[in-house]
This record gives C-alpha cells, sequence and structure tokens, in this order.
C-alpha cells in the first residue's frame, strides 16, 4: 500500500497533462449540459445594457489579444448581441493593439448571422481601432473622440460615420463594457472615464483577474463584472443564445473536480508517505 | 489605393531613415554626458512635477485642460516612437545573430521571415485584407491560445505538487482552493448538495461560500497588497522625479 | 456668503457639480427638466400658500452669518423675474457667480417653490464649489491627497537625513532575499547557470527598476562564485539598461573579464513567444537557480513550473496580486507585493533606499491608525471622517 502511494508520491506528470487532456476531450465529445446559474455580477451588467433605450451609445473596449481569446471572445459575442438585439449602437474601441482585430471578428461573425444581417458598418456598429499609449487614449476620449480617432479602423474619416455623429466626448456615451484581460481596460476606463468624467463603466474579464476589480464592485464605481468563462456563460444563458462558452462549461467543471481529486489525492499520499 | 502605397512607402523609408539616424545618434549620445545624465533627469523632473501640479488644478481651469492636451499628444508620439525602437531592436538584433552564427541562429531566421512576411502583407492589403487575416485567424490566433492554453496543464500539476497540507497555512490554503473551485462551477454545488447537513442548508451552498472567500477574504488581502505596493510604487516615484534612482538611465560608463 | 454644500443635498444631487457647472448654458437647458424632476424631489416645498410679500424679501439684504441670511425667510409672492433678479443680486454680493448657477436659480424658482430659504440651499448646493473654479489654480478638494502626499514625502526625507546621519535601521529578514546567496551558491556547487528574468514590462514600470536593481545585487554575486549568469529580456530597453548593470557589477567585483553580454539578449515583446524561449533556454541549460523579479502575467506559473521541473531554486517577486499565489505555490521564495520595492533598500543598505523604506512603512502604520478609525465612525454612523478621504 506505502510503496502505491510512494509511487503517486513521485508521479510523472506527463500522466497528469494526460488526465487533464482526458478531462478536456470528454465533456466535449459528450456534452454533460449541466445548469448554468447566474451571479449578481453578470446579472448587473445585463441590466445595465438592457436599461438602455434604442438608439442609446455603447462603448464596447476589446482590450484583450488573441491568448484570451478563448475566454473573452465569447463574452464579447455575448454582449455585441445583447446590444444588436436593443438596436443600440455600438462602438468598438481597444487599447491593446489586437483588440481591433477581435473586435473585427466578433462583428463578422454576428452580422453573418440571419439576425443581424441587416446591421450595417457605420450606421449600428463601428470599428474605431486602436491608439498608441492606453491612458492617453481613455483620457484624449473624455476630451474629444475624433481628436483620437480621426478615422476607423479601416481609414474612413470620423465625420463621414453615420454612427459617430453628435458623439464628442462620454458625455454622449451611456454605457461603457470594457473586455479586459491584463493591465490596460477596466481599471483604466474606472479611474479615469468614471471617476474624472462620470460615465458609467461596466466589464468582462478573464477569471484570474477578476479579483482584482472587486474592490472597484464594491464601491459601486465599476456596475458589473462578467467574470472568465464562467461569466460568458451566463450571459449567453441571458441573451438566450448557449454558445461556445456554455460548452466550455462542461470542461471546466470536469477538469475543475480532476484538480479536486489530484488535490485530494496529494494530501492522502501525503499522509501516508510522510513529510518530504 | 494610391494614397494607401503612397503612405505605405513612405513607412517604410521612415523606418530606413529612422534606423540610420538612431545608428549614427547612438554613438554621438554614448559620449555625452549632459545627453545620458543631466538632459533625461531634468526632463523627468520637469514632467513628473507638471503632472502632478495639474492633478490639483481645477479642470474648469483651461490650463488642465492645455496641459492634459500637451501631455496626452505627446506621450502618444513617444510611444508611437518606442514602438520603431522596438522593431528596429528586434529586427538588428536577430539580422545580427544570422550573421554571427550564433546560438540558435535558425530561430533568428524564422522570426524574420515571420515578421517581414507579415508587415509587408499588411502594409500592402491593410488590415483588413484577406491574407492578413488569415495569417491573424489561422496562424497568430491559434499559436496565442494554445500558448495561454498550457497554463491548464501546469496549474493541475502545480496544484498536485503544492497543495499539501504541509503547515496550517497550506491547509487553509488547500481548503479555500478546493471550495472555490467547486463553487466555480454548477457540478461543484451538484455535489455539495450531497454532503449531509451543510449541503442541505441553502445559504451554505458552495458558490455561495465561495463568492464570501472572494467578496471578504481575498478582496481583503488584494486590498492590503495593493496599499502596500501603491506606497512602494510612491516611495519609487519620488527617488526618480528627483533623480536619486537612476537605473533606468542605465550606468554612467 | 453661499453656505457650504449640506452633506445630505450633496451625496442626493446626481449629476454631480462639476458636470453641471461645466455644460454650456445651452446644454443646461437641456438638463432643466432632469434637475427640475431631482430638486422638486428633494425639495420640501415650503409655504403651501401665497402669503404677504415681505419688505425684507424684497430687498436684498446683507448676510449676517455664514449660513443662509435671515431676511431671505418665508415666501415670496411677487413676480417670477423679480425674484430671480433679487436672488441673484443677493447671491453676487456675496461671490461672483456663473451663467449656470444662475440657470439653476432660475430653474428652483420654475419647480413653483417659493420658499426662499429653499431657493438658496438647492442653488448655493449647486453651486458647491465656492468659487468660480475656472479661474482657481488650486482644487482645494484635493488637499487631502496634497496633505497625504507632503506628509509621505516628509517620512521619507527625515529617515533618509537620519539613515545618513548614522542611524541605524531595522530591516526585518525577508526570506527570499536572505535566499539569493544560497541560490547563486547552490548553482556555483552543481556547476549550472543562474537565470535572472526581470519581468515582461519595460523599464518605465517601478517593478522593472526594482527587479533590474537587485539583478546588479545577483551579477555582483555570480561574478565572485565565477557563475554563469543568463538574463533573457523581453524589452529592447530593458537588455540594455540590464547589459550595463551587469557590466558594472562585474566591474567593481573586478571580474570584467567573466562578462559575457551574448548571456543577456533580447527575445520578443510577444508575451508567450517570450515564455516559450525562456522555457527553452531553461530545458536546454538547466539552470540550477531561477529568479523572477518584475512584472508578471499569466505566463508565471508557466515559467515557475518548467523551472521547477528542470531542478532549479526559485525566487520569484511581483506586485502583481493575481500572480503571487501561483508564485507562492511553485516557487520556493516569493517576495510579495512591496518586499519587492523593499529588496534594493535590504541589499544594499544605502541610507536613501533605508530612508525611503522606513518612510514608506510609517506612512503604512499611519494607514492603518486611519482604517481603524474609519471602520469605527463608520460603524458608528459618522460620515464625515470616511468623506473627507474621498477623492473628488
Amino acid at each position: 500500500m506505502k510503496s502505491f502511494f510512494t509511487m503517486i508520491n513521485n508521479l510523472d506528470r506527463r500522466i497528469i497533462f494526460l488526465a487533464v487532456v482526458l478531462a478536456v476531450i470528454i465533456p466535449i465529445v459528450k456534452p454533460l449540459d449541466l445548469p448554468v446559474k447566474i451571479t449578481p455580477n453578470t446579472q448587473n451588467v445585463f441590466n445595465e445594457i438592457n436599461s438602455l433605450k434604442e438608439g442609446d451609445r455603447i462603448l464596447i473596449s476589446f482590450d484583450y489579444d488573441p491568448a484570451s481569446g478563448p475566454e473573452l471572445q465569447p463574452m464579447a459575442k455575448a454582449v455585441v448581441r445583447h446590444c444588436f438585439r436593443k438596436n443600440l449602437k455600438v462602438i468598438a474601441v481597444a487599447l491593446w493593439p489586437q483588440g481591433p482585430m477581435m473586435a473585427k471578428n466578433a462583428f463578422e461573425d454576428l452580422t453573418s448571422e440571419v439576425e443581424f444581417k441587416h446591421k450595417t458598418y457605420g450606421r449600428d456598429f463601428v470599428n474605431l481601432g486602436v491608439k498608441p499609449s492606453f491612458v492617453a487614449t481613455v483620457k484624449g476620449l473624455g476630451e474629444s473622440f475624433e481628436s483620437v480617432f480621426p478615422s476607423d479602423f479601416n481609414g474612413k474619416a470620423f465625420n463621414e460615420l453615420e454612427i459617430m455623429k453628435g458623439v464628442k466626448t462620454y458625455k454622449d456615451i451611456s454605457l461603457i463594457f470594457s473586455l479586459t484581460t491584463g493591465s490596460a481596460g477596466i481599471s483604466t476606463y474606472v479611474s479615469i472615464a468614471n471617476a474624472q468624467y462620470g460615465s458609467k463603466v461596466t466589464g468582462g474579464c478573464t477569471a484570474i483577474s477578476s479579483l482584482e476589480y472587486y474592490p472597484f464592485l464594491q464601491s459601486k464605481q465599476l456596475l458589473g463584472l462578467v467574470e472568465g468563462l464562467k461569466g460568458a456563460s451566463e450571459y449567453e444563458k441571458l441573451v438566450g443564445k448557449p454558445a461556445l462558452a456554455t460548452a466550455g462549461m462542461d470542461v471546466q467543471a470536469v477538469v475543475h473536480m480532476l484538480l479536486i481529486g489530484f488535490i485530494l489525492l496529494a494530501n492522502i499520499t501525503h499522509l501516508v508517505v510522510g513529510k518530504k | 489605393m494610391n494614397k494607401l502605397v503612397f503612405f505605405n512607402t513612405f513607412l517604410v523609408v521612415f523606418f530606413i531613415v529612422a534606423f540610420i539616424l538612431i545608428v549614427t545618434l547612438g554613438k554621438a549620445l554614448r559620449s555625452s554626458m549632459f545627453l545620458r545624465r543631466k538632459l533625461p533627469l531634468f526632463v523627468c523632473f520637469m514632467m513628473g512635477l507638471i503632472m502632478i501640479c495639474q492633478f490639483f488644478i481645477p479642470s474648469e481651469n483651461p490650463l488642465y485642460k492645455n496641459i492634459d492636451d500637451f501631455s496626452t499628444k505627446w506621450i502618444q508620439i513617444i510611444t508611437s516612437f518606442s514602438l520603431v525602437i522596438g522593431l528596429v531592436s528586434l529586427v538588428t538584433i536577430n539580422l545580427s545573430k544570422f550573421s554571427r552564427g550564433a546560438e540558435d541562429w535558425q530561430y533568428s531566421i524564422v522570426l524574420l521571415i515571420g515578421f517581414f512576411i507579415s508587415s509587408f502583407i499588411g502594409l500592402r492589403e491593410g488590415l483588413e485584407g484577406p491574407n492578413f487575416s488569415f495569417i491573424f485567424n489561422y496562424m497568430y490566433t491559434p499559436m496565442q491560445s494554445t500558448m495561454f492554453s498550457i497554463l491548464a496543464f501546469f496549474v493541475a500539476s502545480a496544484a498536485f505538487r503544492a497543495f499539501r497540507a504541509r503547515t496550517r497555512e497550506a491547509t487553509m490554503l488547500l481548503i479555500a482552493a478546493v471550495v472555490v473551485m467547486l463553487g466555480r462551477v454548477e457540478l461543484g454545488s451538484i455535489l455539495w448538495s450531497y454532503i449531509p447537513v451543510i449541503g442541505s442548508i441553502k445559504w451554505l451552498d458552495v458558490s455561495f461560500v465561495s463568492q464570501w472567500i472572494n467578496d471578504v477574504f481575498t478582496t481583503a488581502g488584494q486590498r492590503a497588497i495593493l496599499l502596500g505596493a501603491s506606497l512602494g510604487y510612491i516611495a519609487a516615484s519620488f527617488k526618480i522625479l528627483l533623480g536619486i534612482e537612476k537605473s533606468y538611465l542605465g550606468s554612467e560608463e | 456668503m453661499i453656505p457650504p454644500t449640506s452633506a445630505a443635498i450633496a451625496q442626493q444631487a446626481v449629476p454631480t457639480t462639476a458636470e453641471v457647472l461645466s455644460a454650456s448654458t445651452a446644454e443646461a437647458n437641456l438638463k432643466n427638466a432632469a434637475i427640475t424632476a431631482e430638486v422638486s424631489s428633494t425639495v420640501q416645498k415650503g409655504a403651501e400658500t401665497l402669503a404677504t410679500e415681505t419688505a425684507g424679501a424684497e430687498k436684498p439684504a446683507a448676510a449676517e452669518d455664514a449660513n443662509i441670511p435671515k431676511d431671505i425667510a418665508g415666501t415670496y409672492t411677487g413676480d417670477d423675474e423679480k425674484l430671480i433678479t433679487a436672488l441673484i443680486s443677493q447671491f453676487s454680493a456675496a461671490e461672483p457667480l456663473t451663467e449656470e448657477v444662475k440657470v439653476l436659480i432660475s430653474d428652483a424658482v420654475a419647480t413653483g417653490t417659493r420658499d426662499m430659504k429653499e431657493i438658496y440651499k438647492i442653488a448655493a448646493s449647486k453651486a458647491a464649489p465656492k468659487y468660480d473654479m475656472s479661474k482657481r489654480y488650486f482644487n482645494y478638494k484635493r488637499l487631502n491627497v496634497l496633505l497625504a502626499g507632503i506628509l509621505l514625502f516628509l517620512f521619507i526625507n527625515y529617515y533618509t537625513y537620519s539613515a545618513r546621519k548614522g542611524k541605524d535601521m531595522f530591516i526585518r529578514k525577508i526570506g527570499g532575499l536572505a535566499a539569493i546567496d544560497e541560490a547563486v551558491g547552490r548553482a556555483t556547487e552543481m556547476g549550472k547557470p543562474v537565470l535572472f528574468i526581470p519581468g515582461i514590462y519595460d523599464m518605465d514600470d517601478i517593478q522593472t527598476i526594482a527587479g533590474v536593481s537587485i539583478l546588479g545585487h545577483v551579477a555582483k554575486k555570480t561574478a565572485e562564485y565565477e557563475t554563469p549568469l543568463l538574463v533573457p529580456c523581453t524589452r529592447s530597453l530593458v537588455m540594455s539598461t540590464a547589459q550595463e548593470v551587469v557590466k558594472e557589477s562585474y566591474l567593481k567585483t573586478g571580474r570584467i573579464d567573466s562578462f559575457r553580454p551574448e548571456n543577456i539578449r533580447y527575445l520578443t515583446d510577444d508575451q508567450f513567444g517570450y515564455v516559450a524561449g525562456v522555457d527553452g533556454i531553461m530545458m536546454r541549460e538547466k539552470p540550477a537557480a531561477n529568479f523572477y523579479l518584475g512584472v508578471f502575467f499569466a505566463e508565471s506559473l508557466i515559467l515557475a513550473e518548467t523551472g521547477h521541473h528542470v531542478g532549479a531554486i526559485q525566487i520569484a517577486g511581483t506586485a502583481m496580486v493575481h500572480q503571487i499565489p501561483f508564485f507562492v505555490a511553485a516557487c520556493d521564495y516569493t517576495l510579495i507585493g512591496e518586499e519587492l520595492f523593499a529588496a534594493s533598500a535590504y541589499l544594499s543598505r544605502e541610507p536613501m533606499q533605508m530612508g525611503a523604506l522606513k518612510g514608506q512603512d510609517v506612512a503604512k502604520f499611519l494607514i492603518i491608525i486611519v482604517i481603524v478609525l474609519g471602520i469605527i465612525m463608520e460603524t458608528a454612523g459618522y460620515h464625515i471622517f470616511a468623506n473627507w478621504f474621498a477623492t473628488n
């Protein structure tokens, strides 16, 4: 018995990796269809966007790169879907260099659906692109959108964009939603757009960085937060279109159980074999 | 389209001129203590002082907006130049590795080929072009996502290795980790409901407990670390502004 | 004198005074409906019925105290325009008023409120900045930040002065820093190199500067023991600074011939490309001691796990709160948050560094006292203490 636990204690990590591979593949091949419970933070974001009226402008900031795409892209699509259904005007900006391409992909995916085929670039949504220095960009938007983004991602002039007519500063934006993976994003919008210009800010982030924004949630500087893949699956449920995030939650559930199993096994091994 | 070609040609010529200037100016910079020490320290001090003063000027005062505009524009300009410097460094260092036949020069070749092909296609077609989108969606995105996904395996092996109840603190860490992992997935709640007594109490559901741990303990700990780190940042900033901390300028040799 | 903003009105009023005052007159008119609705909801209407005019209400009179003038009392039944003119002249006698505030007074009157006190209170609360801020150069609402900054600056200066005078300053043992010598010694015994990663941010980040200053100390040790030192960098500026810092350390130790600039190399700016490169270096070179000191994000665990796999002793330090748990779990020693900034003082014992560290500690102690006081005051229902610390 002890030799078994000694073997477990010295387990080759490749066996652990193999177990993780199986834990990922099996729920994809055989979905578990686990229920999704909505958390208050995600519900708050949904309510904020839901409270907007048709024609209101929402600023969605794509502050992530393809590395965080698996977690944040489904979230982005769910939120944009909600905005399109509410007939809001979606203005996409980015604080990361790869952000505009993520925005472009999200819009392309949604406008290829029958439900949103009528959405027109320049009238219903726009991709303004990215500018260097995220602090300068967020600050600059508080003074003048046109001076920061004289043209959109495709080079079309600001005043030729129908959606941007009458948009000067944050005062003309009803809500900001920032999809964040790292340093630039939610904290920048909260400390500048909310603190200095009084804008309403919500956000979505990777699960690992969600705890960083809890102080902002508690002080009501951030009105809601969609946290990681779980939050994305909750948002998909709220908009009534389960997709990649919901499928991913099955995988996350199984992998979490696997990790807990490993932890328990490691502790039992530690007890039997003794301190090492 | 003509404008795009003209602009792209201008960019390429600009980069070449910038490269030459950096190489020649670099020699002049290395020999001038005024340019290497006194001027950067003075600029750092003045700009820091201006930005601190701006914080205390009312936003209704036109001076606030003037400083804001001035600093925002200059930050954007300097950041753009630093991107150029990064690109030039990338190319020169890897070209040098290849020409010297240094260790792992083969990786430099791969990097340079990828760099020039994607730059050429991007400049030629624009970011909306089909070939650039292909490179981004089917090469760059999967590679980036894959590297990030490797974390899942390392988390598993780190959890197996590190989450052992060796000490009291390690035990608390272990219990908190297990509870939070259970609470983050619905399967955890389902399994938790099978625990006798605790599982039947609604307000003790693992997702509530997990959220409570995050809201109270984790946030408190984060705030504490943030407070301490912020004080460290402020003190370090004082030292940099006053020229006491000069390591960012390099050595005096 | 326009009275100070009452806390209740200030807390109720949305939008903020700064927003309203900075809006142009045209925009202020557009906001009239919103402001009027708010005003009517917060104002308790004064006398419901029209009362006879009082001589005092018609004639502007000098205020006798800082609060509401005594003769602005009761109700006013005269013409709206006369009332507005009287009020404006009353207020203007005390302080110059902007056009927006005049609009606000008109709005308050337009709600039907005839209680002069209420009108005065509403207009005054909307004109919360007591002065026309566009002509002022100091935002008095940020006095708290200025005082805190000056206090911290004084503490740092005082203790730096004390340290220079030779006063001994105690720093508690920091496990990770005390283990640097042990780690470098281990690498020397095993004949393997030391790997140092100064984070993935550029030299403009304080954590990178802290990391590079520790690199100087580590380089001195590796120079003494003639252990190879590998420093892969993700920014070219960090690479050049690191090269100069390491070279200086080797010069000071008299081992400049052992200095290898090619060991301090620039890999790539891309986060995961850099991680892949460093992992490759670890698997090939098999360093015996790894240092991760600076800014890290998702790559922290990848680096730490790979380092553990090759059998290295690992010392990490970062102020990134969400990466600290990974380092704590995977590394042998972890410098948490400000321990990274304390490192240069701990290692060099320079008076300037020690004084700054001591000053920070005193400031932290004060913050703890303030937090405890704040908890007590808030629990007791006194918000004035906490409100003073809010940054407006």
